[in-house]
């Protein structure tokens, strides 16, 4: 049992109200095969690497291993542009464990043309309330990724996405 | 296909905390509630199916420790994570198949953790936990697509939630009692972009049961309180993914159309639902892909209050999700309600024929499992 936990959890009238608490302290590492590998070493080169279905030729970014349509293996690496544009987003105003401070914007992002998205955060865009910011970006928005100056293949080595300035 | 009826049900809850009492005790209660309004006792049970997850439950293989409480010791008794809808869906199969006559399905919500935490815990880890994909996110960008692609306001948002807990307020078991206006609705915190808490489910706790048996069975005890007479099961890909075609709620659509077609009925035959929607841009979006409207004109169905209470074609008499939302039990709690629908218990008692759907939509939409069922009355 952990000494101390998070009150979120409403640990704090422990006996009173003969409240146990627990906790789940457990540590997983997962192979995340090959076709990660490859996606992550690219985002490490400042890449964004997509697969190809070889029947219908839909591109997924990120990479798939099967065509979700399809179901035949995907067999074609390409690199794709660094272009996205927003399918959706939302604002987020509310503290969430280990993410930034709110509000902030996570987005699905289709990348290049890719046939499926990705999901990632959105910065570079002043507001000043929920009003304000649905004036500013829309589905259709184009966005560029803005690279971590230290990477390590991983996909926070994206820092976030922002409009393109036209 | 056979009929096959529900025939008892029971519930502990619902509310905010357990009142002090522990899972196994709270599914002991709706157990037992439920076998006597079955007029059955616990031997005559052949089979329990539990559905229930684990980071939910706080323990692994948590079933297990639920298996006396719910009457299933020396009892073919299988666990389904995916849903209370999945799990009526089952246990209809496993009576139709003739394994079993009398078949209790269970769940109770009993463990209180941050759902913020929770919910993205149990989703894909890879890219979406990183990046903070949860439940309510999802429920975010769904809303957006929304209004961008139908132009809905978030006044009519508002409406879809005023009008569920107008109805909670007349149900004696709901998480959320209180008949909040629409005003409420909008001025509450806002949590995800043009949703507030209030658009939002709130985390519920209690337990529910119902008690499911063939049609034999029913025909010779005379139990039936109301008959599934069509079923639907149908899943799809990770939708987020695909962001255009997710107002269809293309899986909802091939549940229902399965259901419709086994039990030999249209929407039109209809006349109420009880659906899973965990926002109001789900609740709209279900009205379309079960045909009681076009594809973008559920606005309407909501301006003219054709889905209130007092309505033509009332949707959850219960309060629905945004009242009470148990992770586990609300599923089956649904089914509950759509059988008391038809039993008279909510709603003005005039519905021959309800819809059930249920999903496991709570998480989010990391992927998608919709399960559909077409409730009617009549004697056993």
């Amino acid at each position: 049992m952990a000494d101390e936990l998070d009150p979120s959890v409403q640990t704090d009238a422990i006996n009173a109200e003969y409240k146990y608490p627990f906790h789940w302290d457990l540590d997983f590492s997962l192979n995340i095969g090959e076709d990660n590998r490859k996606f992550f070493e690219g985002m490490e080169e400042k890449r964004i690497l997509g697969k190809k279905c070889p029947d219908c030729g839909a591109t997924f970014v990120p990479p798939q291993a099967v065509c979700v349509e399809c179901y035949v293996e995907t067999d074609e690496w390409v690199e794709v542009e660094q272009r996205g544009v927003v399918e959706s987003y939302t604002a987020c105003f509310f503290e969430f464990e280990g993410l930034p401070e709110p509000p902030y914007i996570t987005a699905a992002i289709r990348v290049a043309d890719s046939d499926i998205c990705m999901l990632h955060f959105i910065d570079g865009i002043e507001y000043e309330d929920h009003d304000e910011l649905v004036e500013k970006l829309h589905k259709g928005t184009e966005v560029e990724p803005v690279w971590a100056d230290e990477r390590e293949g991983h996909i926070r080595d994206i820092k976030h996405w922002e409009p393109v300035e036209k | 296909m056979s009929r096959v009826a529900i025939a008892g049900h029971g519930t502990y809850g619902f509310g905010s905390d357990t009142n002090g009492r522990s899972d196994t005790e709270m599914v002991l209660e709706a157990s037992m509630a439920a076998l006597e309004s079955a007029n059955l006792s616990h031997e005559e049970v052949d089979s329990i199916i539990y559905t229930g997850q684990d980071a939910y439950d706080g323990s692994a293989i948590s079933d297990g420790q639920r298996v006396s409480a719910a009457g299933g010791y020396r009892k073919p008794f299988m666990r389904i994570q995916n849903g209370g809808g999945a799990a009526i869906h089952q246990a209809v199969a496993k009576i139709n198949s003739g394994k079993a006559d009398v078949v209790s399905i269970v769940a109770a919500d009993s463990v209180y953790a941050d759902p913020r935490v929770l919910s993205w815990t149990s989703h894909e880890a890879l890219y979406h936990r990183t990046i903070g994909q949860n439940n309510d996110q999802s429920f975010g960008l769904l809303a957006t697509v929304h209004q961008e692609e139908r132009g809905v306001s978030d006044e009519t948002l508002a409406q879809v939630a005023e009008k569920n807990y107008r109805a909670a307020a007349n149900n004696d078991v709901a998480h959320r009692q209180e008949a909040y206006s629409v005003e409420d609705v909008l001025e509450a915190d806002r949590v995800v972009g043009p949703l507030t808490e209030l658009m939002l489910r709130p985390n519920s706790f209690g337990a529910a049961v119902c008690v499911l048996v063939s049609e034999s069975f029913a025909e010779e005890r005379g139990n039936a309180r109301s008959w599934i007479t069509g079923t639907g099961l149908a899943t799809g890909k990770y939708w987020y993914r695909d962001m255009s075609g997710r107002l269809e709620q293309p899986t909802l659509q091939q549940a229902a159309s399965t259901a419709f077609e086994e039990a030999d009925v249209t929407i039109d035959d209809v006349d109420a639902a009880e659906i899973a929607a965990y926002s109001p841009t789900l609740e709209m979006t279900s009205y379309e892909a079960i045909g009681l409207c076009a594809e973008g004109e559920s606005s309407s169905l909501i301006e003219d209050g054709v889905t209130a209470p007092n309505g033509s074609f009332p949707v959850n008499l219960s309060g629905g999700p945004l009242a009470t939302s148990p992770p586990n039990a609300g599923g089956i709690y649904r089914a509950i309600a759509a059988s008391q629908v038809i039993e008279g218990d909510l709603g003005d008692g005039s519905a021959e024929r309800v819809l059930l759907a249920d999903n496991d939509m709570h998480l989010g939409e990391p992927g998608r499992t919709d399960a559909v069922m077409v409730l009617e009355g009549g004697a056993a």
